[in-house]
């Protein structure tokens, strides 16, 4: 099977039972994602797979051939530069512990690449599928508001 | 999990052949069979993915003025599709509060049916649990919160899928197809034995799979409702929920999920009650106790039959207007 | 600074509420308190936090995410059944499974260590754990384990277990010995009572749910292991992995890069700690053992259920005359007694206060001190009889609480080093809009109501010694921090970061914070109890100024200037009045490969003072009367701990404490089946913590005061405090919104319909 993996192509034939986060974590070793609850229960896996947010925890590998993944390792542009999102995580203080943060950049991407203008009520529902127990949850939405109208702003 | 061997269908044909080999299952998102498999609640040697099947994940428009709807449709497709939105509106909004937007995206239509319950003593396994291999239900003298108010069978379960509420308020009428080919059923029939089957809640064979799922054109339009009431404000199943719709002809179907081992339609003299029309809030009050005459809460769960009641009067004020 | 004579004295700490007493050094020196007007550059600024990049890229590594070369993985078969004897077990098939490389079970542990046990004491309980090439080898071979547990009755309530006939739950009794606190005299306080009223609350087990599990990864070389683990202790568990092995606490490294929460649960080493180290050494690779997350819902410790009948007795003008508490508490299989009474003892003047709390133990997992424990439970008890007697009296909760304000600490009759409550009380009411008119209500939507409530709290804060931290100024001018303490997200690592530069006067980017490793650390004490700014700030600014006055002596011989002509700022030395300067790194340049190190320790606490941070919260729900639907819609916060290092990260402190105290007040219980004692919903759907869509608008500060008395920092702790009054303030406004008490937590649909009838 084949994906791009945060722009870059990849090959090989896992398991079948290999979960995309499994792949990702232990042969890629791509440890971004986390393993939380692997039941599709709390976010904390989330990522990209043609643009739209998976639990990749109950994503079979074999099922994404030929798709796009991006992963929170996939945010940053050449030489790591920052994008838009992460620095406003670090300016809103989005992160305490870091673990769902991955998870929850991911979901805070895509929903601004389907609504670049979403209410806080809209911020709220999308963003609802990743837990956060240290309760950063006024701080990222503080952040998403803040990337969502710099980038109206042009 | 176990091992599995991973296929990726070509064709219906292929696929109907293959789920008729030993411990094939059919995979769509894996929101749900992936969990089962990881709990070990089922077994798989091959997993047939059934995904981007010819017209699998279309909405097609039906020669009575209805949508057909491809069983392997996204959650999040049929919330957000324009047609569905339009005609279907209850689908849509039953749809759009499934799970998350994760969820949403990778679950499929044909999953969310087929999706086993969330009770936790299957879940965790109590013995004595008929759909674990016993022949009891601990939820009735147990932890029922979340269980049945109505008596379907032994077993009280509740089926947690949102559109399969939707669907029966819209008489849909499911596509299974085998290898003997195409049956229909209604909601109702799908979920028939789900309080008495000890493998499944949904009479999907092992080698069937939901090719369609189809909008008759009569239930089009008209006023449509789906609430859903939830403990959190969202990634969550519903305590109760309820589908209304009164459809261009004047007729209603009023259906609640979250009482019943499967979306659970009140009574036919009720809905021509709401029919009929002019409804005062006495006889809303008089009609939503009506509706509930023969339910048998346990003891946990006799709070569910106050909310079916709540959304029951304000589904019969919507319908109303 | 002051020279002090140095030596070991005896002193106390309050940890978690409960004073310990401890044989500590007194430093070298003490720093000149930092008082309201000290001139700080960093301190009280909010500079981001210093590892967000590492968070926001993916690039932190938590215990999961650590791959030692050959680490192999394990996990736990844990049992089905609450009580019984394991009769059979048989791992033949087991260690037949291909990529199989050791399975331990009942019996292969030392003793010492108390894993695998035969005897079954909780649904949960590890029985065996298998090590395999991978997780997936792993999961299969657990499933290949035959086991046969002979169940036995257990007792899974109070009430069961402290029954007449109970079946055995511990073999040294079921109830552990009942702790009955007394002051004044309380049945002369409720004679003189003109109002009392009784009522019972009931809290149910909470689960802390850290999106991290527990985990630790073991590696031996030769008779050296070291550990990576997710702990709120890095010291703690090298002791006890050194103490149980039976190894020198010189030959354990316990390193915490990343941690994923704790909340209380991770406070030293576990199950998951042993099994990986004692594999790790059988194997002689690497193991990992991290738990699933069913078994970090049934088996990383909980806050306990709690029953409190309470009664309060007062005056007509609200002041209380006595005040009242019966109090069961089922710990678990294990656990120790922080049960509700103690913030009864604390929050309020009254002369008397008599409470007594019944510990029981049942076959359920154990008791782990979560976020505030005890103070969290006895706030739904205190705060709401406290409520309901404002009801009765017809008096103004917050003016109650503002007529029993406590001017010194009324369970040990001591001077609070600073008490800012009655600020707080003023900030949050005139913030929340505490007296102004209630908004009409919603004509389209009568059934939704609205209601406001207010709950107070206090919790001991000062923390304190031992915790120790070196300072490092490298010949280039940068500047390395060293304490064995631990962020757990908390900001531990910016908020030292910002207390050195401002000891040295350096440029903040020139301070780097070195924690959780106790190879690279000294010595510091558990990060619980929110005693972490406040026992190791101290140690950080001491450890800092003496690194700079041996800078400052060094550059006075290279300026010319005697030493106490020069003030450093922002990694510069000036000589005062003058335009001389020279940078750090100009002076340490010159030193060559002299290395200017500073020491720091924490001192005692001010002996007989009480040291708390304290706060009142209020709240505004929305209730659904016809399905019992209780949103939250706003939250009010105001916390007094003395200075506030960071103001964004202290309101991070505060927002995620209330967030977890409104999953407290409406979703979260740890069900167990009545029938068998097995744990129902060991899930994060079924376990429900808070979404984004259950967060209210928050509202969250700590007001301005210094608090110098308490250390030379002037800073308390926080990370407790803003849990304890947000789920009595949202009961307090269910029950205004619905004219009738809910007293049952948490309040989901069927406890407020059932209380409407």
């Amino acid at each position: 099977m084949r994906l791009t993996i945060n722009g870059r192509p990849w090959e090989g034939d896992p398991a079948g039972e290999t979960t995309l986060l499994g792949l990702l974590r232990d042969d890629l070793e791509l440890t971004g994602t986390k393993l939380s609850c692997d039941r599709g229960e709390c976010g904390a896996c989330t990522v990209q797979l043609d643009g739209r947010t998976v639990h990749a925890c109950l994503t079979l590998a074999h099922g994404c051939d030929g798709q796009a993944v991006r992963t929170v390792e996939g945010l940053a542009g050449p030489e790591g530069a920052l994008n838009d999102l992460q620095a406003a995580f670090i300016a809103h203080d989005a992160a305490q512990c870091g673990f769902c943060t991955p998870g929850q950049l991911m979901a805070a991407d895509a929903l601004l690449a389907a609504n670049p203008r979403p209410s806080d009520e809209e911020i709220r529902a999308w963003m609802a599928g990743n837990l956060c127990r240290c309760g950063t949850y006024p701080n990222i939405l503080t952040a998403i508001r803040a990337v969502a109208e710099a980038r109206s702003r042009g | 999990m176990h091992p599995v061997r991973y296929h990726r269908a070509a064709n219906l044909a292929e696929a109907l052949a293959l789920l008729g080999t030993p411990d094939a299952r059919a995979i769509g998102g894996g929101t749900d069979l992936l969990v089962l498999l990881k709990e070990d609640l089922t077994r798989a040697s091959t997993l047939v993915d059934v995904r981007g099947l010819a017209l699998s994940e279309t909405v097609t428009a039906t020669d009575d003025g209805g949508l057909a709807l491809g069983g392997a449709l996204r959650i999040a497709d049929i919330a957000n599709d324009a047609a569905i939105r339009a005609a279907y509106p209850a689908l849509a909004e039953a749809a759009a509060s499934v799970g998350t937007v994760a969820l949403r995206n990778m679950g499929t239509l044909g999953g969310n049916l087929a999706q086993r319950t969330r009770c936790w003593y299957f879940r965790r396994g109590a013995p004595t649990c008929l759909k674990r291999g016993g022949s009891g239900c601990p939820a009735r003298s147990g932890a029922n919160e979340y269980h049945a108010i109505v008596e379907s069978g032994p077993c009280r379960t509740v089926h947690p899928s949102d559109p399969a509420v939707a669907l029966a308020a819209l008489d849909a009428r499911v596509e299974l197809t085998g290898p003997a080919g195409v049956r229909t059923l209604d909601i109702a029939a799908l979920f028939a034995d789900a309080a008495r089957d000890a493998t499944r809640e949904a009479a999907i064979a092992p080698d069937e799979l939901i090719t369609r799922v189809v909008l008759p054109g009569a239930r089009a339009g008209g006023v449509q409702r789906y609430e859903k009431v939830m403990q959190r404000g969202a990634y969550d199943f519903a305590l109760v929920s309820c589908a209304a719709s009164r459809a261009e002809d004047g007729t209603v179907r009023i259906v609640l999920g979250g009482v019943a081992a499967g979306p659970w339609q009140v009574n036919s003299s009720v809905e021509e009650d709401v029919a009929i029309g002019a409804l005062d809030d006495e006889s809303i009050d008089a009609l939503a106790e009506r509706a509930m005459y023969d339910v048998e809460p346990l003891a946990g769960n006799a709070y569910k039959v106050t909310i079916a009641q709540a959304l029951l009067r304000r589904a019969m004020r919507a319908l109303g207007t | 600074m002051a020279e002090v004579k140095s030596g070991f004295i005896t002193t106390t700490v309050e940890v978690e509420g409960r004073t310990e007493t401890r044989v500590v050094e007194r430093p070298a020196f003490e720093p000149t308190p930092w008082g309201t007007d000290a001139a700080l550059t960093h301190v009280g600024q909010s500079p981001p936090r210093v590892d967000a990049p590492e968070k926001v890229t993916g690039r932190a590594r938590y215990t999961a995410d650590i791959q030692r070369p050959r680490q192999a993985v394990a996990l736990f078969l844990r049992s089905t059944v609450a009580k019984g004897t394991i009769t059979h077990f048989d791992a033949t098939a087991a260690r037949a499974v291909p990529g199989v490389l050791a399975v331990m079970g009942p019996g292969d542990a030392p003793a010492k260590t108390r894993l695998f046990p035969s005897a079954i004491s909780y649904a949960g309980q590890p029985i065996a754990a298998v090590c395999a090439e991978s997780e997936s080898v792993a999961w299969r071979a657990l499933r290949a384990i035959v086991v046969q547990i002979d169940s036995l009755p257990f007792a899974a309530t109070f009430e069961a277990t402290a029954a007449p006939d109970a079946p055995k739950v511990r073999s040294a009794g079921n109830l552990a010995e009942p702790i009955v606190v007394s002051r004044g005299d309380v049945a002369a306080g409720l004679a003189a009572a003109e109002v009392t009223i009784t009522r019972e609350y009931r809290t149910p087990v909470a689960l802390h749910s850290a999106m991290e599990p527990h985990g630790a990864v073991a590696e031996w070389e030769g008779d050296r292991l070291t550990i990576w683990e997710s702990t709120q202790g890095i010291f703690r568990t090298r002791n006890d992995v050194a103490r149980v092995l039976g190894i020198a606490q010189s030959q354990v490294r316990v390193i915490k890069e990343y941690m994923g929460g704790g909340f209380g649960a991770k406070n030293g080493a576990g199950a998951h700690t042993f099994t990986a180290a004692l594999l790790a050494k059988q194997l002689q690779r690497p193991v990992r053992c991290v738990l699933e997350r069913d078994g970090e819902q049934m088996d990383s410790g909980n806050r306990p259920a709690t029953t409190q009948r309470v009664t309060l007795g007062a005056r007509r003008d609200g002041t209380l005359t006595a005040i009242r508490l019966d109090a069961d508490v089922p710990l678990g299989i294990s656990g120790w007694e922080g049960g509700p009474a103690q913030l009864y003892h604390e929050l309020y003047a009254c002369a008397n206060v008599h409470t007594t709390e019944r510990f029981a133990h049942i076959n359920a997992s154990g008791m782990q001190a979560f976020r505030a424990p005890g103070y969290a439970e006895g706030a739904i008890g205190l705060e709401g009889a406290m409520n309901a007697l404002a009801t009765t009296l017809g008096i103004d909760p917050l003016e109650l609480r503002r007529r029993n304000f406590a001017e010194r600490d009324p369970r040990l009759d001591r001077a609070f080093t600073g008490n800012a409550l009655r600020q707080c009380y003023d900030e949050a009411a005139e913030r929340f809009g505490w007296t102004a008119p209630r908004p009409a209500p919603d004509r389209a939507h009568p059934e939704r109501v609205r209601g406001r409530g207010v709950a107070a709290q206090t919790w001991p804060t000062g923390g304190g010694p031992p915790a120790y931290a070196t300072a490092r100024l490298n010949n280039d001018g940068s500047i390395e921090i060293a304490s064995g303490t631990q962020d757990l997200g908390t900001g531990a690592r910016t908020v030292l970061a910002q207390i050195a530069a401002d000891a040295f006067g350096a440029a903040l980017h020139d301070v780097r914070v070195v924690l959780g490793d106790t190879e690279r650390a000294p010595y510091a004490g558990n990060s619980w109890g929110s005693m972490t700014t406040a026992s190791v700030g101290p140690a950080v600014r001491m450890a800092a100024e003496d690194a700079r006055a041996k800078l400052l002596d060094a550059a006075s011989q290279l300026l010319n200037v005697p030493a106490d002509a020069l003030e450093t700022r922002e990694s510069r030395i000036i000589v005062r009045d003058s335009d001389r300067t020279m940078t750090f790194a100009e002076v340490t340049g010159k030193l060559g490969n002299v290395m200017i190190q500073g020491r720091g320790s924490r001192g005692p606490n001010p002996s007989d003072r009480a040291i708390v941070t304290v706060g009142v919260q209020m709240a505004e729900v929305e209730v659904d009367r016809m399905t019992g639907v209780v949103r939250v819609l706003r939250i009010v916060a105001a916390h007094d701990c003395g200075r506030v290092i960071n103001p964004t990260l202290a309101r991070s402190q505060l927002e995620g404490g209330i967030l977890q105290g409104l999953g407290y007040a409406l979703f979260e219980e740890r069900r167990l089946d009545g029938a068998t004692g097995v744990p129902l919903n060991p899930s994060l759907h079924d376990y429900k913590i808070p979404t984004m869509a259950d967060c209210p608008a928050i509202d969250a500060w700590c007001v301005q005061n210094v608090d110098a008395d308490a250390n030379h920092t002037g800073a308390r702790g926080l990370a407790e405090p803003p849990l304890i009054p947000t789920a009595p303030a949202i009961a307090a406004a269910v029950a205004d919104a619905l004219g009738v008490e809910v007293s049952e937590l948490p309040l989901t649909p069927w406890r407020v319909l059932a209380a409407l009838g």
